[in-house]
This record gives structure tokens, sequence and C-alpha cells, in this order.
């Protein structure tokens, strides 16, 4: 019975390990559709900034805009910001962030640009110090990322930009498509791309008033579009981050269910066959005794 | 000037990169532009503006007002709709003069060394000085 006692134990640990992964995938679907949420609420602000961006450009002559925020400089340096998450048990959603951040360090290195690595969440921290790479700036993010956390580190970011301190800024984060689709991507932040400012869908602008100028308007554009544009980032990769710690758990939960059923059925067998040995013993005896 | 009752109605939304913060129909919106105080009321030509900083307030259809604080933006109207998009948002009862207080006290001591840190500078001493302005109002008439 010694060995259906251990059988027994096992389930029962396998057990808390399945309440304890039913738990945390409880958690994170009501973080999946708080964070989901804040995502979707931030849809109609960057629409219509996007908008306003195309509108402007409609109005200059060849649809070009000039502004230093689009414009490349010549420092040798560009800033990797990667956002990854402050916790595990999310299956592979930290470890292919940082794979593509490493991946993107070693190909600016290998152009011949200095990196300096700012790195959001403590997942980041722990993969760049175990590889002994200097960390330039850490940041931590609330679960929920709100703006005025975000808005500071965009205008430090476009400060340095445009004091030409650095050449540029890439974010390494998991972009957020559906819930069935989201993947690791190294997007250039500054300098603005034509793409990051433009709405996707192209639409007719009535010609509009613009005041005090469009050179005015568009000098405060564009530095709200890099601020929205990391507030996304951030947002996304939170979204990302619950989506695939739900999936993880989950299929930790069913696993242990599966590996629960096998340990009772063995543990079953285990007793079963123990009573047969006791009955036939006991009826081996009585046989012996006649 | 007409009466409430008497003016168009259109519609009106504040959009934050959090959220929609108010929306509703109304009958005119005064929001701080770059030169002064705007006004927009039904049937305004389209247009892209500038939001400074400092008090919006919107007419309802009833007479009543709404007020609340932006520090910068941009304002788009056409449509009979007037939308505007603003980074930060605050109910007047939500103003802290003491931490405007210390924004500007902030504001005043980044570098100004360069004429785009001095315009910048400028600009988050003029907001943190009208947010100061406004939350003491506010308190006042609490």
């Amino acid at each position: 019975m010694a060995k259906a006692g251990k059988v027994k134990k096992r389930a029962r640990a396998v057990r808390s390990i399945r309440d304890v992964t039913k738990t945390i995938e409880m958690v994170a679907s009501v973080r999946f559709q708080q964070t989901h949420r804040a995502a979707a609420a931030s849809r109609p602000y960057s629409s219509h900034l996007a908008e306003l961006v195309s509108a402007i450009a409609a109005q200059s002559e060849d649809g070009a805009m000039e502004h230093p925020l689009l414009k490349a400089n010549h420092s040798p340096t560009t800033v990797l910001l990667v956002i990854a998450g402050n916790r595990g048990l999310c299956g592979g959603f930290n470890g292919a962030v940082l794979r593509a951040a490493a991946h993107a360090r070693q190909n600016l290195i290998d152009a011949g640009r200095q990196v300096e690595l700012h790195l959001a969440g403590r997942k980041a921290v722990e993969f760049f110090r175990f590889r002994r790479i200097p960390i330039a700036a850490r940041y931590e993010l609330a679960e929920i990322p709100n703006f005025a956390q975000v808005q500071p580190l965009a205008n430090d970011f476009m400060a340095a930009f445009l004091a030409g301190k650095i050449r540029g800024v890439e974010v390494a984060y998991t972009r957020f498509v559906s819930a069935g689709q989201q993947y690791p991507v190294v997007e250039p932040l500054l300098p603005l791309t034509p793409e990051a400012h433009e709405p996707q869908h192209r639409q007719a602008h009535v010609g509009f008033e613009m005041h005090p100028s469009p050179r005015a308007l568009l000098e405060a554009l564009l530095p709200a579009t890099v601020r929205l544009r990391l507030f996304s980032f951030c947002l996304d990769s939170v979204v990302s981050e619950q989506i695939a710690r739900i999936a993880a758990m989950r299929a930790a939960s069913d696993n242990a269910n599966d590996m629960m059923k096998d340990l009772t059925r063995q543990y079953n067998r285990l007793r079963q066959a123990k009573i047969t040995t006791e009955l036939t013993e006991i009826v081996g005896g009585q046989a012996g005794l006649e | 000037m007409a009466r409430p009752e008497d003016r168009k109605p259109f519609e009106c939304e504040i959009l934050t990169p959090e959220g929609c913060f108010w929306r509703g129909t109304v009958v005119g919106v005064v929001f701080p532009a770059s030169d002064g105080q705007m006004g927009i009321w039904a049937g305004h030509a389209p247009l892209a503006a500038l939001v400074g900083a400092g008090p919006v307030v919107v007419e309802e259809p009833t007479g009543q007002t709404a007020t609340c604080f932006v520090a910068g933006g941009f304002a788009r109207v056409g449509g009979n709709k007037c939308t505007l998009l603003v980074e930060e948002c605050t109910p007047p009862e939500q103003l802290d003069a003491d931490l405007a207080l210390e924004e500007f006290h902030k504001a005043k001591a980044a570098p100004g060394a360069t004429p785009d840190q001095a315009a910048r500078r400028e600009w988050l001493m003029t907001a943190a000085r009208r947010k100061l302005h406004a939350a003491r109002a506010s308190a006042g008439q609490g």
C-alpha cells in the first residue's frame, strides 16, 4: 500500500497545482478584459489624431511634411526600448520578445551603431543582466499602463533625439492583433515613419481652417503622435501578456487534469490489486485449514 | 446672444488617450485656443485648431454647463460635430492647487538653454499657472 499512498500524495499535489493554475487563469482573464478595454478606449483618439495629421499633409503642396521628428540624424547611438513582462507563467511571451530584442540589438551593433538599452519589465532586466549587457535605464510599468506614466518617457526620447544625442528609438514589444494572434516586433518610434502617423484608410479631406497655422498644428501633432504610439505599444504588450498567460495556464490546467485522471486510475488499480491479494490470502488460508 | 434652447444642438466629445472623457449633445463649446478663448456653435466651418491649457466649457441644450480643465491638445470641428483631443483632462473638483504649484516649480526648474527648451518651459509654466488658477477658483466655489 506504500506505493498507492505515494500515488495518492502525488495526485493531491497535482490537484493543488491545478487549482493554482486555474486561479491564475481566471485572474489573467479579468486583467485581459481590463487591458483590452483600455486599448480599445484609446482607438478613437488615435484615429482622430492620425486623420488630423493626414489632413495637414493633404493641404501641403506635395503631401510631404517637414519636421525634425521625421528626419534621421547622424548620432552613433540608438536607443532600444524593450517592453516585456514583470512576471513569468505566460508561456513564450517574455522569451519571444526578449529574443527579438537581442537579435535587433545585435543587428544594430553589426551596423556600427552604439546601442543604449532601456528596459521596461523585470523579466527584460533579468534577461540582459544575466548576459552581462549594460542597461542604460529601466522603467516600471503599471499593470494597466496610464498615459501620464508613458508621456514623460516619450518626451525624454524626443528631447534627446531633437538635441542630436540619439539617432533614433527602436521599440521591441509584442503586438496584439487579435485574441488569437500576437507576435513580437521591433518598430521604430523615432524618427517617425510615414506609416506611423497616417491613418490606415485614407479619406478625402474637406478643407479645414487651420488655427493658428498648419505649421503650428504639425509642431504639436507629431510629438503627440509619438507619445500616443509609445502608449499603444505598452498597451499592446500588456494585453498580449495576459492572453499568453491565459493560454499557458489553460494548457497547464488541462495537463494537470489529465495527470490527475491517470494518477487516480493508477491508485484505484493498486488499491484493487491489494484487496485482491488480501482476499486471495484469506481464501488460501481458509483452504489450508480445511 | 440667443438663449441656449433657441440654438441648434450638435455633438461634442472630449477624447483622451485613455478613453472618452465626455460625450453629449451641446449648443456651445468654449475652449482655450492658442490666442484666447474660442467658441463653437452649430454649423461652424470645418476647423482644426490647437487647444491651449485652460477650462473647456460645454453648454447643454438645457442651459446647464459642464467644465473641465485641459492641458493642451487639438480641436476638430466638422460635420456638425466638435471633437477635442486632449492628453490631460481633469474635472474641476479633482484639481489640486498644491499639485499644480508643484508642477509650476518643476516647470520653472526645467532646462531652457535652447529656444525649443525655453518654449517648452514657458508652455509648461503657463499650463501649470492656469491649472493653479482653476484649482483655486474651484476650491473657492466649493
